[in-house]
């Protein structure tokens, strides 16, 4: 059972995948982006890490609208009037493509994996928290309120009076 | 799977309190029966398929959303996740309300589904940050063991600045009330502009069932779960969800809407400061 | 059929220029039946035009009409169970290519262009304003009467009444509709000669409430004058402390609506509420 969820759902994901360089307009093609992701995120599930099959899910949904926001915002007609490709200089892509997909799988069969040891712990949740969190605690926080300070200066710096010509008040 | 059918008898009931303070109880009944029997309208060059997705995922949030709260200490499905359960399916709420706004190609709707995107990314940090702050304080993302671990003493109680956040970051989710500018009057119902008989009836059942489900998750996180005299657990979440979800849907009778160009300011400086605050309060005593 | 039967009509009211006392009627016997009306022509099968309108807008409404899904009734403020519309023409396809132009932030941005009336829910019958917005903000806008009428209905007689005609139409713009539905209220029994003594109390509580609400307050600050605009019609409503009205042309409207947001550009026409049944310069 779980055998062919994890086939069905590999499957969506490349299939979505696909699609988002086929469909001509750019909401379909951010929303099959999206789809590809969510498989990915249920595929976590199947194998029992909830807490990360979740966060990739919500984490995407969230990202894939600002995306929204940010592409779609300077093409601002609705349902995409206008049909558009996400195909750009075809051949060097192609190239690259090919190349980056060789690699890789080459990579598959010249890698000597390891084998498996130990089992995997009773919640993984846990786990995940202490081998990210546990010994690198500082690093993470400090990285963490870096970037988003680094957000909101952004934003501060790029606009001086704010979109709607706020009267300073809020 | 009861605890999912009984959350949307209590969406429908607050379709019902909702029309009842207008005087029309029967409102959402008779609502169902209009749209039913009219016709799903297509705009010119709409991307009818995008926005059938956008139309469905609503309701289909909330009930996946459902399967997690806890009635008492039993839910549908017992995720140890379930708090970002939750958040996550809230999430998803603000594609469908875009891919609704966008796919019927006008321009109210447009704005409609801009306008959510910017109150859900505002209010999204405020309201994930009083989320965690009852989880941290429980030590689970399970709302079941966040309701057990709030014996005696209520979240609301000792963190009333993560509870109120919460309520209201959870109206925003919902654009429920002072937060309904998606849908408001001056766009012509903005995202609903376009949306017509079945299609209609849909998106706002889902909206019913996002506002039902974020009230019965105030109750593990902050207002002890099932805990309470006489009544067994399992009678006491969905009577204490009753009392939030009658504060939520009463707060469209009090309150104008709250334009986001305005609102979003607020979230950025008055309730993350005051989530950040509650957390390390409570960071400091749970630790 | 039963299902149809149980189901509360919901109707897009139209007015023309002439059509205050029309649209009056119909909001009055649409609460005697409790329906609700609706906000754009999607939401619903019923139009009810009020008044007599001109050809501009007439065709304005057909438009509209021909758009509006199926079971559909055409009503009038005398028979408000009307009659049921003949089937729909085919869809017409006029979609326009989008442009683009350097917005306010020095950015290449698509070009919208949105009209706003003359046929739109809670908005100045008559009136229709060209929007070019990039985004959600005003780029610029051009006003049109689209239809007047020869003298309006709002005479000095009747200033608290139409003060509170505004007041709903602004508080319905505000999104706050439980204050809006009061002020009809309020102004339809005025209107009806009720007794001073049994009005007065009401009128000042309705205004201490909409005074009060500090939500709204929060949300005029510093769009254009509309908090002004406001504070004067609730001081109208007092009759010990009326003024005159103040009109003020239309010619000003697109200058105060330039970098408004959509919604800001919505409570600055509303909070003007030009009455074009008074004519040309109303």
């Amino acid at each position: 059972m779980e055998d062919v969820a994890f086939w069905v759902l590999a499957v969506a994901a490349v299939a979505s995948g696909v699609a988002v360089f086929v469909v001509d307009s750019m909401a379909r093609a951010t929303f099959a982006l999206l789809a590809s992701f969510l498989c990915v995120g249920a595929e976590l599930l199947l194998i029992d890490l909830h807490y990360l099959g979740v966060l990739v899910i919500l984490m995407m949904i969230m990202e894939m609208l600002v995306m929204a926001v940010f592409m779609v915002m300077y093409m601002m007609n609705p349902a995409g009037l206008m049909p558009m490709t996400m195909l750009h200089n075809t051949r060097g892509a192609l190239a690259i493509s090919g190349g980056a997909f060789v690699v890789l799988a080459a990579g598959i069969f010249t890698v000597p994996w390891p084998e498996r040891a130990g089992r995997p712990p009773r919640d993984p949740t846990l786990a995940l928290g202490e081998s990210v969190m546990g010994p690198k605690m500082l690093v993470m926080m400090v990285i963490g309120i870096a970037i988003l300070a680094t957000m909101i200066a952004t934003v501060v710096l790029a606009t001086h009076r704010g979109r709607y010509d706020r009267d300073g008040a809020p | 799977m009861v605890e999912v059918v009984v959350l949307g008898m209590l969406a429908v009931a607050a379709a019902s309190l909702n029309g009842a303070f207008a005087g029309r109880p029967a409102e959402p009944f008779q609502e169902a029966a209009r749209l039913l029997t009219l016709q799903r309208r297509r705009t010119a060059r709409a991307d009818v398929l995008l926005t059938r997705i956008g139309v469905v995922s609503l309701p289909l949030a909330a009930a996946l959303a459902a399967l997690v709260v806890p009635f008492g200490d039993r839910a549908a499905v017992g995720s140890g996740v379930g708090v970002v359960w939750f958040n996550a399916m809230e999430v998803v709420a603000w594609g469908a309300v875009w891919l609704a706004g966008w796919g019927v190609n006008s321009a109210f709707g447009l704005v409609g589904g801009y306008r959510f995107l910017a109150q859900g990314l505002a209010y999204e940090l405020p309201h994930m940050f009083a989320l965690i702050t009852a989880a941290l304080a429980a030590h689970s993302l399970d709302l079941r063991i966040i309701g057990e671990a709030q014996g005696g003493l209520w979240f609301a109680v000792w963190m009333p600045a993560a509870f109120a956040v919460y309520l209201v970051s959870a109206l925003a989710m919902a654009f429920w009330g002072p937060f309904g500018h998606p849908v408001g009057g001056d766009a012509a119902g903005g995202v609903l502009a376009e949306l017509s008989g079945p299609d209609r009836l849909v998106f706002l059942a889902g909206r019913y069932g996002l506002l039902t489900v974020a009230a019965a998750v105030a109750v593990p996180l902050f207002l002890g779960g099932g805990a309470g005299p006489w009544l067994p657990a399992w009678l006491w979440s969905p009577v204490k969800t009753c009392a939030v979800l009658a504060l939520l849907v009463w707060t469209r009778r009090r309150f104008p809407v709250l334009r986001m160009d305005r609102a979003m300011t607020v979230a950025w400086t008055v309730l993350i400061p005051a989530t950040v605050l509650q957390m390390l309060v409570v960071a400091i005593v749970v630790v | 059929m039963g299902l149809r039967r149980f189901a509360a009509q919901r109707p897009f009211v139209v007015s023309a220029a002439d059509g205050t006392r029309d649209r009056l009627a119909v909001e009055a016997q649409m609460r005697r039946r409790r329906w609700r009306p609706a906000l754009s022509p999607a939401e619903t099968g019923m139009l009810v035009v009020c008044g007599n309108p001109g050809a501009a807008l007439a065709e304005a409404i057909d438009v509209v009409w021909r758009d509006m899904p199926e079971p559909r009734v055409r009503a009038s403020a005398r028979d408000l169970d009307g009659v049921t519309g003949g089937s729909r023409p085919a869809l017409e396809l006029d979609a326009d290519m989008a442009d683009r132009a350097d917005d306010r932030d020095g950015l290449r941005l698509d070009v919208l262009h949105v009209p706003l009336g003359p046929v739109l829910s809670h908005w100045p019958a008559g009136l229709r304003v060209d929007l070019t917005l990039q985004g959600d903000v005003v780029q610029a806008a051009e006003v049109t009467a689209v239809d007047t009428g020869d003298g309006t209905f709002w005479t000095e007689g009747r200033r608290a009444a139409s003060r509170l005609d505004s007041l709903s139409r602004f508080l319905h713009v505000a999104g706050w509709e439980a204050a809006a539905e009061r002020a009809a209220v309020l102004r339809d029994e005025a209107l009806s000669g009720a007794d001073d003594e049994v009005l007065a109390p009401r009128l000042a509580s309705f205004a201490r409430r909409v005074r009060w609400s500090r939500a709204l307050r929060w949300m005029m600050r510093g769009v254009g004058d509309v908090q002004e605009r406001l504070d004067g019609w609730l001081r109208d409503l007092d009759p010990a402390r009326g003024q005159a009205p103040r009109s003020e042309p239309l010619a000003t409207l697109p200058s105060l609506l330039e970098g408004a947001e959509l919604g800001q550009a919505r409570l600055i026409v509303a909070s003007l509420d030009p009455d074009l049944g008074a004519g040309r310069d109303g």
